[in-house]
């Protein structure tokens, strides 16, 4: 499974959009900035 | 020639750098003069229009209050709402706490200024204090530092703002400002109106001491016409309203800066004496 | 073994001692802390008119000069001894060596920098003594502190330097780098009590706000708020600026030499003076961000004057050179992957790279108003709401910034990768993984990016520590996870020498921009105090208490830099003449 360079891409997507989006929520609400969706313009 | 080479190519790099500081808008920042009131002459429509510059100007307060989310927006918002929205506010302790009426908005506008901290406007104090610091400078306090008469002037613009009839005492003569020994000596500050209207080139545009300009409107007579207040406006903002059958934007709009309040006074003075 | 341990164990005393005396440097004099007379007050007729000569332009080129000189002298030392250290770690002569040319290039520095430090405090006592003799009041006994400092730099200064072959070779190497690093010590804490000065003068702390009696012990006055924040960006820029400046050493030597040998040399030297100089450099934008946020929590009002007042147009000219460093070293690392054979195979990206720096470069230095009439810059008078402009595209500039570092990141992976081959099994999926962090890294940015546009004020502040997190994941990230990768790689030859002499100049812009970008921020630094000597305590009341405009200060800052690129050329030909004897001498035995 290591030696399959396209599947290490796909786990590697996944690992890494499930990170960031993991730290990026934990850093705003951190910063006491809930990501709330009726921030988005009218 | 490598050296030679190395060198120009580094100059090269260096006035490119020079060039482009000196195509950015280029603005001076001086430090604020000392105003000199002439505390006799200021009726409450000198007052509103001197707390107006002074908001502008000197008092930084600008800076911060503007549409930039920093602070209360002082300029735009509804005012006669919010100041006594604000002394009905059960977080609110300070010394208007309870008043009502334009005495008790006075107050909380003083008290805004000397001691920002007695009540923060919820969303704006320093971070982390929930709301209990707050991050406006102490206005009789350095860096800002003005005196009770030019912060009655600012609490006069405030409450004309909020549509109320200022409560603010008028300066007596025993408030005169006595000079910094700095700016006294200042060379620049004109002694007499003609000096003034000399310096700031009013006889340019205007008919004065038989000048014949007529870039603006005659001021003969403007005494008739306008109330002393008025007059100040119409010198410090001359866009704020535009004389009939001239337009706006001629009449320089940077007299606030430039002029000390000795000097203004000096020029209303004798435009009001003015024969038609 | 013994004696090693001895000679480290004997150095690291000395170190200890040296990290302590300062300690009581700062506690000095404090029971005469009770120094009660306020801030002076200076009338305009106070500051000495001496030929109608400019003061302020005076100490200005002088204490800029100083700092130039003292940035680089302190940070040679710094990575002469790391070098020094790699050399013993890796058994490499060639890293001992170029520490040691490293080290010969900065003596005659020394000098001229003590000589000018002499200047700046002549010309301060000459124009300000009023605000001197505060400052001395304050600051009590810590000069004469600074002063037996400066004594013991120099001679372990000399003692570091005329050792080196004495003490080259074993366990002397060892008591060799506890000097260096006594040396070391001492730079910084001379450092560390200059920028007190400098800080207290913005932030000022122990003396009463009122009237500016002295009423805290030193300490208290030294370790004013923006202190720390200030030890750090300096410390982290002059590791940048010393290293830019031995790299335009080692590009003008590259040029003028005709051997191979020595062109290989000087390739090398100057390929880790650059690495030296990005190395401090990537994380300067982070330590910048934190000295800003001290700024805010000391003073809103001053942190607004410098961000949103007459200075926001300075962070456009800071945007500009900032730029110009990494497109110069980007360039200078894409002219690297030559040096490789396998190198070629990693260029063809370098187009794609150069695409998104430039492209970077251009949003960043994009100003939200570039109409700014003359009226609106009069209506300005206290207000500078129109100016705030460029903040109202922050989000914008962040993922630019963001972004460019990235892709320098890249580069720089690139050139380390072309030089190994990677042996272990899952090398191609390793690297898949990589790609994978940063297309998500990417995105990651940009959408943050977004999200501050289309969000409140706050959130655009708030969404742009996400992004810093990202970039900071992607470097340490794929860092890591190529350390394992190229384990037991086979190395592959790299002809040191083998690079176009365009790229040399590349070389030549990184000191140019950064001792141009620090005579920028000393102006934005100084001005941020407005009229005051001693912000909010001690007014200056001198005709030149203006904050003068950018293309003055431009100016100003273009001759002091040139002053500074004199000595420069001074110094390096000192260098080599010492190294052209030497030849001479040599031949006929
Ligand atoms: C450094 C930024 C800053 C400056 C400069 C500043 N203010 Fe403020 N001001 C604030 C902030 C933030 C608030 C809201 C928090 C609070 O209530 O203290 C505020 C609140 C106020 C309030 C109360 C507003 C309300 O909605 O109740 C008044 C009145 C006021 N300021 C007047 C002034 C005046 C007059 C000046 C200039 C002389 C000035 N401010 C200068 C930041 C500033
Ligand atoms: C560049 C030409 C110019 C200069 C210089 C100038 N003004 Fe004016 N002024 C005008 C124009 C044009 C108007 C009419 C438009 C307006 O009301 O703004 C005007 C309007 C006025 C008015 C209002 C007249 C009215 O009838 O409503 C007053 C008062 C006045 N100016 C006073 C002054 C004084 C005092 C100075 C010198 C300090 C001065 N002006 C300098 C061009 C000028």
């Amino acid at each position: 499974m290591l030696r399959n360079k396209w599947l290490a891409l796909v786990i590697g997507l996944a690992f890494w959009a499930a990170y960031f989006y993991f730290i990026d929520k934990s850093i705003m609400e951190g910063q006491g900035l809930p990501v709330a969706a009726n921030l988005m313009p009218k | 020639m490598t050296f030679l080479r190395v060198v120009l190519f580094s100059v090269a790099v260096l006035l490119v750098f020079t060039g482009f500081a000196n195509v950015l808008p280029q603005i001076q920042s001086d430090p604020p003069k000392e105003e000199i009131i002439d505390t006799g002459s200021l009726d409450m429509a000198g007052m509103i229009s001197l707390g107006e510059s002074l908001f502008k100007g000197k008092g930084t307060c600008t800076l911060c209050h503007n549409g930039m989310g920093r602070a209360p927006d002082l300029l735009e918002m509804n005012l006669a709402e919010t100041f006594p929205e604000r002394l009905k506010d059960p977080r609110y302790k300070g010394v208007a706490a309870g008043k009502e009426g334009p005495k008790a908005i006075e107050e909380y506008i003083h008290e805004s200024m000397v001691d920002p901290s007695a009540y923060v406007v919820a969303g704006f104090g320093k971070k982390g204090t929930n709301d209990t610091e707050s991050p406006m400078p102490t206005i009789n306090k350095p860096p800002v530092e003005l005196n009770e008469i030019e912060i009655n002037a600012v609490i006069a613009f405030l409450q004309d703002r909020a549509g109320i009839e200022p409560t603010v005492p008028l300066p007596s003569a025993e408030d005169v400002v006595v000079p910094d020994e700095s700016s006294s000596e200042g060379p620049d500050v004109a002694t007499t109106a003609e000096d003034a209207i000399d310096k700031f080139g009013c006889a340019a545009c205007h008919d004065l001491f038989g000048s014949e300009a007529d870039t603006g409107p005659p001021l003969a007579g403007i005494g008739k016409r306008m109330s002393r207040g008025d007059l100040m406006d119409a010198i410090l903002y001359p866009n704020d309203t535009i004389a009939e059958g001239y337009e706006a934007d001629i009449m320089p709009q940077d007299f606030a800066e430039q002029m000390s309040a000795s000097e203004l006074t000096l020029i209303v003075d004798y435009l009001l004496n003015l024969p038609e | 073994m013994k004696k090693q341990t001895l000679h480290v164990s004997l150095g690291l005393l000395a170190v200890l001692l040296l990290v302590l005396i300062p300690q009581y440097g700062f506690a000095a004099g404090d029971e005469v802390a009770a120094v009660l007379e306020g801030a002076p007050k200076p009338s305009r007729l106070d500051y000495p008119m001496i030929w109608g000569i400019s003061g302020r332009t005076v100490v200005w080129s002088m204490a800029q000069m100083h700092l130039f000189l003292a940035a680089f002298v302190l940070s040679v030392p710094l990575f002469s001894l790391a070098t020094e250290f790699m050399g013993t770690v890796t058994g490499d002569d060639r890293f001992d060596n170029m520490a040691h040319e490293f080290m010969k290039i900065s003596m005659a520095a020394y000098s001229l920098t003590a000589l000018v430090g002499g200047g700046l405090t002549l010309s301060l006592f000459l124009f300000y003594p009023q605000m001197m003799g505060y400052m001395l009041k304050v600051f009590r006994g810590q000069v004469l502190v600074y002063a037996a400092l400066f004594g013991f730099e120099s001679i372990t200064l000399y003692i570091y330097y005329y050792s080196w072959d004495a003490l080259r070779r074993g366990n002397r190497k060892w008591f060799h780098m506890s000097i260096g690093l006594t040396l070391n010590t001492i730079g910084l804490t001379l450092m560390f009590i200059a920028n007190a000065w400098a800080t207290f003068m913005m932030s000022p702390a122990g003396v009463d706000p009122a009237t500016g009696a002295v009423t805290g012990t030193i300490w208290e006055v030294t370790r004013n708020p923006l202190w720390n924040p200030l030890n750090l960006h300096r410390f982290l820029a002059n590791i940048a600026y010393g290293g830019a400046i031995v790299g335009g050493y080692a590009a003008y030597m590259f040029l003028a030499e005709k051997d191979p040998v020595k062109k290989a040399h000087y390739d090398w030297m100057g390929y880790t003076s650059n690495f030296i100089a990005i190395l401090g450099f990537l994380p300067l934008p982070f330590a910048g961000y934190w000295l800003m946020a001290e700024i805010y929590a000391y003073s809103q009002q001053m942190g607004i004057t410098a961000m949103g007042g007459i200075l926001a147009w300075l962070f456009i000219i800071q945007a500009v050179l900032i730029g110009t460093i990494m497109m110069a070293a980007n360039y200078y690392l894409w002219s690297g992957l030559m040096r490789t054979d396998r190198g070629a195979h990693y260029a063809r990206y370098v187009k794609y790279i150069a695409v998104v720096i430039v492209g970077g470069f251009l949003v960043w230095v994009t100003p939200h108003t570039l109409l700014l009439t003359s009226q609106e810059i009069q209506q300005l008078g206290g207000t500078h709401h129109k100016l705030l402009g460029p903040l109202g595209i922050m989000p914008a500039k962040n993922t630019a910034v963001n972004l460019m570092l990235v892709f320098t990141f890249m580069s720089f992976q690139m050139f380390y990768r072309s030089s190994r081959i990677p042996t272990v099994s899952w090398a191609k999926a390793g690297n898949m993984f990589i790609v994978a962090l940063y297309v998500i890294g990417c995105i990651n940015i940009v959408g943050a990016g977004l999200y501050g546009y289309i969000t409140p004020t706050v959130y655009k502040v708030g969404a742009s520590v996400p992004q810093v997190v990202t970039t900071l994941t992607i470097i340490i990230g794929s860092v890591i996870i190529d350390v394992f990768r190229l384990r037991g790689s086979k190395p592959e030859t790299v002809h040191w020498g083998r690079m176009s002499e365009r790229s040399q100049y590349a070389l030549f812009v990184l000191p140019v921009a950064f001792t141009w970008l620090m005579g920028l921020m000393g102006y934005i630094r100084s001005s941020l105090r407005t009229h005051w000597h001693v912000y909010t305590i001690m007014k200056d009341n001198s005709a030149e208490a203006y904050i003068p405009t950018i293309g003055q200060a431009g100016n100003t800052i273009t001759a002091i830099t040139l002053g500074f690129m004199a000595i420069m050329v001074f110094v390096f030909w000192l260098s080599r003449l010492g190294a052209t004897r030497q030849d001479e001498t040599e031949a006929p035995s």
